[in-house]
């Protein structure tokens, strides 16, 4: 057994308010003071609130909270310890023995250890809406000695770390386990766990308290704060109407929201007494996928020209007001593997009505209809983009629009139409589809080999450009099957090069969040998947 | 016995709920059946962001029962909608009955709000006009097609830029306290106001020329005194009858302002379950809304009864 | 305002709409869809763009033009379906056997017992969004309506002293339907009609406002009104015109209901 012990904090230094951009001016120069209550407008409320079913992002922010990890993922892509102080990984890759920290205590006094880590395995066993074990590909685990467990996988992948740091992989009180399984969807208060924060009220559709954990002395070994949280609490509420979360703010009602609109950020950097945080999401930047099994996508002549009639900056301008910057390859430059981005592809294309009108005519679309569409053998040049209604954010609407107006210039007929999820998953499963769109936050590469991989097609997989090619394979598969992080920086950047000559997406922009608030919010922090990681370093200037 | 049974008011509303439930039950199974992909796919299709394999799609498939054939998925879902388990929602994992139970409550407040503030609205502007002149009614008759004409969620959203983001008078959003009702309630009660007065005008016309308010004038009331005492009375039945298409007009603002405003209650868990496809919840909603209305109509019919023996029974 | 004056706004309203619906070149100056950036955001006012222009510059009034014509499909086409099939379900029921009467009616109370919208909602979650699934999930959710209706008025003909009496003097049945029930029973079905073109228009903005309707960039009112929500503490103007024009068209249906209802009184 090759022994991978972490040091542990060797990277101190690297703490998590590195990554923050925050326009709060002299930030460092502060020593952050205790006390104080923070009030925070969230847009979207969880239905569920069970840590460990489907795994909307607004839960995993709020739980994060709450529950703590065995390892946590640093801002670097590497793991570090958590509540598991070190950790080995057998040659295989299969087997994972944590030991775990011994001065852990729950919200409730029940004491952190082995047995309540495998009790939490069995409620997820025995609950068939549990996804974490699923993804996580978690088949077993054996309690080694009171602090020692060891977790068999079905297969190795670099996954099951990531899975293993995120909120979903939480662990509660074995007394919640066991008594509150059931109440967990419903009721957060029931979620009693180890983390910096402990849910004391919660209404659904009004809001949730979250107050300080006076006993926490367990966070990441990379925070180079250590102790109970500075907040004495956090109060909630949810308002989906982005106008009504920037009034709330500006009117003092709030001390910080979610995700602003960009038409309100000039106004909120502006004003005196607000600020707004920027943080750009690792993974996929939003891009359309581009199904090159369908025609007449099949031609890459056509993606090519497609690609050549957006003017994607002029379009970004004018939905974001320039608080979107342009994506240039199918992966985002936040993703923490350093080097992964293939930052030689920046500026490798642009809009150019000739050259896709060129590539149109080349393909034999060159005739125009009445309505100035271009056509061949009678059919009309006409594109479905299919988007899964559920999941349209951050005006991407309006960006369709000026997009579908963009290439209607160019004679193509751009037909997007919004769908509920089921039918989405429909359509891609059964390919009816010229294109679709998306953004996916994840901290690695191996999401490459997700939307890549020919046994990654839908419904198997999220493969939406269909591209089906066993050279292809050969690049992608390391990134997930691999440790060797130089060969995964590699093959990354050849990904994304394959990507940009193929057409097989047209990447347009790089996700970005907004936070608002008060000039006296501090240290707000992101966590390395470019989620508001939790209110473990904020604190409030009195 | 037999027969006095069968006519009787509480064994007619049974057998109309009854009905009503299992054809409600029916309607949406069929309704959600027929629709493409199952819960399952979409939570499949979200997992399949990270990675899952046939098999264990296959072990999600058949933990939501969808495997079966859909005659007994059918059986099952009615039976258990005629015991009172609407089933569990897939995406919030608790059962159903639990999740209206705990939204009903601000949806109630919102109506009663809303009828309320419409009812007194009306009354005071029907009472004032049927004594204005010609103007004075030649303008309400106006406003009053425009009150109906306004779609609610403009309404709202007119409402919100004025009183709450321009004034500031009201918060825009949430349920916390009695001013957060105040927009959401106007919103659905002003078109509902509008429909009053229209019923409400003609009638207290009569009656104020009846030959009783008459007399009850000569004798030295006062007019609105009168009018309030008697003529009103008489007038609010029609209004009642119509109950039952105000309860519809209200279950589906609800739907349109609980969204616009933010505010927790039936129609906002509504609208999300049907994008996300959460058959349950959908049906459960529809069923209970559909029974509802049933038992309203029912009570109101022989509420009118009571109050005025002298209408027969249609 | 007297009655007239009243039919006469109403008129004019209609015959706008009309217009609009037809032939919208003749009156909207811009292309609808087409974006320009750069004109972006223009306040009231603007020379060449009274009305302003939206977030991806492109023409309030011309978008308001083109918006009728969704509109009236959505009002005319939706009102078709719920009369057409109203009125011969409510034929069926009333004309028919005893049973069959009993049937439908018991149905018809079972499907007026959803509020519409939930109708609609049911309805759209099976065929997907779109302006053609709203049409008919509206049209369809109006059809029990009509059918109550029908059927009410023809039983009351039916029952009638005339009918009774032609019966007795002979009338054959056929000729009975024809000349004195189906008139008389219309009459108020025609009114219910005009009143639902209305009320579509409305269900049809709401619905696409809610997102379930048609698919952008169509210039369709509602999603006018969803759009315009995001801008609504800057340029609240982008929010009140579609509002005025979904209000004048259903009140303008108002008005020629009670023309209608006058008339035949």
């Amino acid at each position: 057994m090759r022994v991978l012990k972490r040091p542990l904090g060797k990277l101190l230094a690297l703490s998590c308010s590195a990554i923050l951009l925050g326009l709060s001016a002299p930030l460092a120069a502060q020593t952050p003071v205790s006390g104080g209550t923070l009030t925070y407008y969230q847009d979207v409320e969880p239905d569920n609130w069970n840590l460990t079913h489907v795994w909307p992002t607004p839960l995993l922010v709020l739980g994060g909270n709450v529950v703590d990890r065995l390892i946590h993922l640093g801002d670097d892509g590497e793991y570090y310890p958590w509540l598991a102080s070190s950790w080995e990984i057998s040659e295989d890759g299969k087997l994972y023995t944590f030991h775990l920290r011994k001065d852990v205590k729950f919200h409730n006094g029940e004491v952190f250890d082995a047995h309540a880590v495998a009790a939490n395995f069995d409620m997820w066993k025995a609950d068939p809406s549990t996804t974490t074990l699923r993804v996580a590909g978690l088949e077993g685990y054996e309690v080694v000695d009171d602090y020692t467990i060891r977790l068999s996988f079905t297969n190795p992948s670099a996954q099951a770390m990531w899975v293993m740091s995120v909120p979903a992989f939480g662990f509660l009180a074995p007394d919640a386990v066991k008594n509150h399984a059931s109440d967990l969807s419903g009721d957060p208060t029931k979620m009693i766990g180890t983390g910096p924060f402990k849910v004391t009220a919660y209404t659904r559709g009004q809001g949730m308290t979250l107050e300080r954990n006076p006993d926490y002395a367990w966070a990441p070994s990379t925070s180079d704060y250590q102790g109970p949280a500075y907040l004495d609490a956090v109060k909630i509420s949810f308002a989906p109407d982005p106008s009504v979360r920037v009034g709330v703010l500006t009117s003092g009602q709030a001390d910080l929201i979610a995700n602003v609109p960009s038409i309100f950020v000039p106004q909120l950097e502006s004003a005196a007494n607000t600020a707004v945080w920027e943080q750009k999401s690792p993974g996929l930047p939003y891009h359309l996928d581009l199904n090159v099994q369908k025609a007449p996508m099949d031609d890459i002549r056509v993606r090519k020209a497609l690609r050549a009639a957006l003017d994607v900056p002029t379009a970004l301008q004018a939905v974001y007001f320039g608080k979107r910057e342009q994506a240039w390859t199918s992966l985002s430059p936040a993703t923490p593997l350093v080097g992964a981005y293939n930052e030689t592809l920046e500026n490798s294309w642009a809009y150019n009505a000739e050259e896709a009108a060129k590539l149109l005519d080349e393909a034999g679309w060159s005739d125009r209809d009445a309505e100035g569409y271009r056509v061949k053998d009678g059919q009309r040049l006409a594109l479905d983009w299919t988007v899964r209604a559920s999941l349209v954010e951050d005006q991407r609407d309006t960006l369709s629009e000026a997009l579908q107006s963009m290439v209607r210039d160019a004679g193509i007929e751009l037909r997007r139409t919004p769908v509920d999820s089921g039918a989405y998953t429909a359509q891609m499963k059964d390919g009816d589809y010229h294109l679709t769109d998306r953004s996916m936050t994840t901290p690695d590469v191996y999401i490459l080999r997700r939307i890549y991989a020919s046994n990654m097609l839908p419904t198997a997989g999220v493969n939406y450009s269909r591209v089906g090619d066993p050279a292809v394979d050969a690049i992608v598969d390391p990134l997930v099957t691999s440790r060797d992080n130089a060969l995964r920086v590699a093959n990354a950047r050849k990904a994304q090069e394959l990507d940009f000559e193929n057409v097989w997406s047209i990447p347009l922009y790089v996700r970005v969040q907004h936070f608002g608030s008060n000039k006296k919010v501090q240290g707000l922090s992101y966590d390395a998947s470019g989620w508001l990681g939790s209110f473990y370093t904020t604190w409030l200037q009195q | 016995m037999l027969r006095t049974i069968r006519e009787s008011f509480l064994f007619s509303l049974f057998l109309k709920v009854v009905i009503v439930t299992w054809a409600a039950s029916t309607i949406t199974f069929i309704v959600m059946h027929a629709t493409p992909g199952t819960y399952a796919d979409i939570l499949t299709s979200d997992l399949s962001q990270y990675g899952i394999s046939p098999e264990r799609r296959q072990e999600i498939i058949a933990a939501y029962g969808f495997d079966r054939p859909v005659w007994q998925q059918y059986l099952l879902y009615v039976g258990n909608v005629f015991r009172g388990d609407l089933g569990m929602s897939y995406a919030q994992s608790q059962p159903v009955g639990q999740i209206i139970a705990g939204q009903i409550g601000p949806t109630m407040e919102l109506a009663f709000a809303s009828i309320g503030l419409a009812l007194v609205t009306a009354v005071a502007v029907a009472v004032v006009t049927v004594r204005a002149g010609w103007f004075g009614q030649g303008l309400t008759s106006v406003l009053e097609v425009v009150v109906v004409s306004v779609p609610s969620f403009w309404l709202g959203l007119v409402l919100l830029t004025t009183l709450s983001f321009g004034l500031g008078w009201f918060p825009a959003s949430g349920s916390q306290g009695l001013w957060s009702l105040v927009l959401p309630a106007a919103t659905l009660a002003i078109p509902m106001a509008g429909t009053f007065v229209q019923i409400l005008r003609p009638e207290l016309q009569n009656e104020v020329q009846a030959p009783y308010f008459i007399t009850a004038r000569a004798r030295g009331r006062r007019y609105y005194s009168a009018v309030l005492r008697h003529a009103l009375t008489h007038a609010m039945l029609p209004i009642l009858t119509l109950s039952a298409s105000y309860f519809a007009f209200l279950v589906s603002g609800a739907v349109i302002v609980e969204n616009l405003f933010g505010r927790p209650g039936v129609g906002r868990i509504m609208l999300n379950a049907v994008v996300i496809k959460d058959v349950p919840l959908v049906s459960g909603i529809v069923i209970l809304s559909a029974v509802a209305f049933v038992v309203i109509n029912q009570s109101v019919d022989r509420l009118i009864l009571w109050i005025d023996p002298r209408i027969e029974k249609r | 305002m007297s009655q007239k004056k009243l039919l006469l706004i109403g008129g004019a309203i209609w015959a706008l709409l009309l217009l609009a619906a037809l032939w919208p070149q003749l009156i909207a100056g811009y292309d609808p869809i087409q974006s320009n950036p750069l004109r972006a955001l223009k306040p009231l006012g603007t020379e060449g763009h009274w009305l302003g222009t939206d977030y991806l510059g492109r023409d309030v009034w011309s978008r308001l033009v083109h918006g009728a014509r969704p509109a009236m499909l959505m009002g005319l086409g939706a009102t078709a379906i719920a009369l057409v099939g109203g009125v011969l379900l409510g034929l069926i029921a009333g004309l028919g056997g005893k049973r069959l009467d009993t049937f439908l009616n018991g149905a018809f109370d079972v499907l007026f017992a959803f509020p519409d919208l939930l109708l609609a909602l049911l309805m759209i979650t099976m065929l997907g969004a779109g302006n053609f699934n709203a049409l008919l999930a509206i049209g369809i959710s109006g059809i029990p309506t009509f059918a109550r209706l029908m059927r009410g008025e023809i039983r009351r003909i039916r029952n009638s002293e005339f009918v009774m009496s032609s019966t007795a003097l002979g009338v054959s049945r056929r000729a009975n339907i024809l000349r004195h029930i189906l008139p008389n029973a219309l009459g108020p079905v025609v009114v219910l009609a005009s009143l639902f073109v209305g009320r579509a228009i409305t269900y049809g903005a709401s619905l696409s406002f809610l997102g379930l309707g048609p698919a952008r960039p169509t210039p369709e009112w509602g999603l006018m009104l969803a759009d315009a929500q995001l801008y609504l503490s800057m340029m609240p103007w982008l929010a009140i015109f579609p509002g005025i024009a979904i209000t004048l068209s259903a009140a303008a249906s108002v008005i020629l209901a009670r023309a209608l209802r006058r008339t035949a009184e």
